[in-house]
């Protein structure tokens, strides 16, 4: 889920990420990948786009992997905003309904010590239903993994519990402000 | 893909002209990210965008979403803190500017690695500058305190929709 892709219609319909990321209207394809180690230095670098792929099939009222923070044994800083958008995919009810959920997220490390996540509380809901299905969603984050000298990563999962009990799918946005470029990553 | 493998393809700091999207769009939508500030004294309010309104009739609205991280000597990135608010700009031409800043409730967070210093931030607008008949500008201004006071930096992202070119510019 490191690369996004967007197609060349798409990516000419309004979003102009000047100049950090300035989609070319005529490139069949572009990709974004927020952990991109050519990027430039800067001391206030930023990740203002970047849009994982769906995850299908994901158990309902079952907690799943659906995107993977990094962080290097180094002082860092990220915070911006998770767009995560779910739905029904089970047969049958494919696409029944879908749901947008927002969250803020906050990432902070010093060397030496855990990398620490904090996830707000949800904001900026809405659910659009056409089926007979619909789905409720909740995102948090697995206890965090490694040592405290090493890099250390830390899971964001969906549990998504579609009223049928069937399964669903999610996926995630990200639009970050990260403190350095070899800092934190979303994937 | 343009290259960025090299500094001098990248502006750094960035500014971001809200009135831009899709060329000659007349309703853009647009995403950006400002330089911000570095060194911010603690408890002192200080500008990290700049919201610019012309004398025409125009309009803005959207979502800033600001990065505050402690950066004091022996404590950088101890904390760094997100705060998530709505923006809406609009004016006529021969009238004030208006701006209105709003706090999402339940947006802003922040994560503190242990033993760190805290920070707490504060962002409000400032009074509009300029005459009725002229540019009018607001400064986005943030004030952070450190558990112990302490420096931060700071920086600001926009997404909105901005109802004419030439119209209101953020940066």
């Amino acid at each position: 889920m490191s690369l996004h892709t967007q197609n060349r219609a798409s990516a000419s319909t309004g979003f102009e990420l000047n100049p950090v990321f300035p989609i070319d209207p005529l490139a069949d394809t572009y990709t974004v990948n927020n952990l991109k180690p050519a990027l430039p230095q800067s001391s206030l670098h930023s990740y203002p786009y970047v849009t994982g792929a769906s995850t299908p099939g994901i158990v309902s009222g079952t907690a799943t992997n659906i995107g993977l923070i990094t962080c290097a044994n180094v002082n860092a800083s990220m915070a911006g905003i998770l767009l995560l958008r779910v739905a029904c995919n089970s047969t049958g009810h494919v696409l029944d309904s879908t749901r947008l959920a927002m969250y803020g997220i906050t990432i902070s490390r010093v060397a030496g010590a855990a990398l620490v996540v904090v996830l707000s509380s949800v904001f900026g809901t809405a659910i659009a239903t056409s089926g007979s299905d619909t789905l409720t969603t909740a995102l948090t984050l697995a206890a965090v993994s490694g040592a405290v000298t090493a890099t250390n990563t830390i899971q964001i999962q969906v549990t998504n519990t579609e009223s049928g009990g069937f399964t669903s799918e999610a996926q995630l946005s990200f639009i970050v402000m990260n403190s350095q470029i070899f800092g934190p990553s979303i994937t | 893909m343009p290259d960025y493998s090299s500094p001098a393809n990248f502006t750094g700091g960035i500014t971001f002209d809200s009135s831009g999207g899709a060329p000659g769009s007349a309703l853009s939508t647009g995403m950006g990210t400002t330089a911000g500030a570095t060194a911010i004294v603690d408890s002192t309010a200080t500008s990290i965008a700049t919201i610019t309104v012309p004398n025409v009739a125009c309009s803005w609205a959207g979502l800033v979403v600001i990065r505050l991280a402690l950066t004091g000597a022996g404590h950088t990135y101890d904390s760094t803190r997100v705060w998530v608010g709505t923006l809406a700009v609009t004016r006529v031409p021969g009238a004030a500017a208006v701006a209105t800043l709003t706090v999402v409730t339940g947006g802003s967070n922040a994560a503190t690695s242990a033993g760190g210093y805290t920070i707490t931030i504060t962002v409000a607008l400032s009074a509009v500058s300029g005459g009725v008949t002229a540019t009018n500008t607001f400064a986005l201004n943030v004030t952070s305190a450190g558990s112990t006071a302490s420096t931060s930096e700071a920086q600001c992202l926009f997404i909105g929709s901005n109802g004419a070119t030439g119209g209101v510019l953020l940066s």
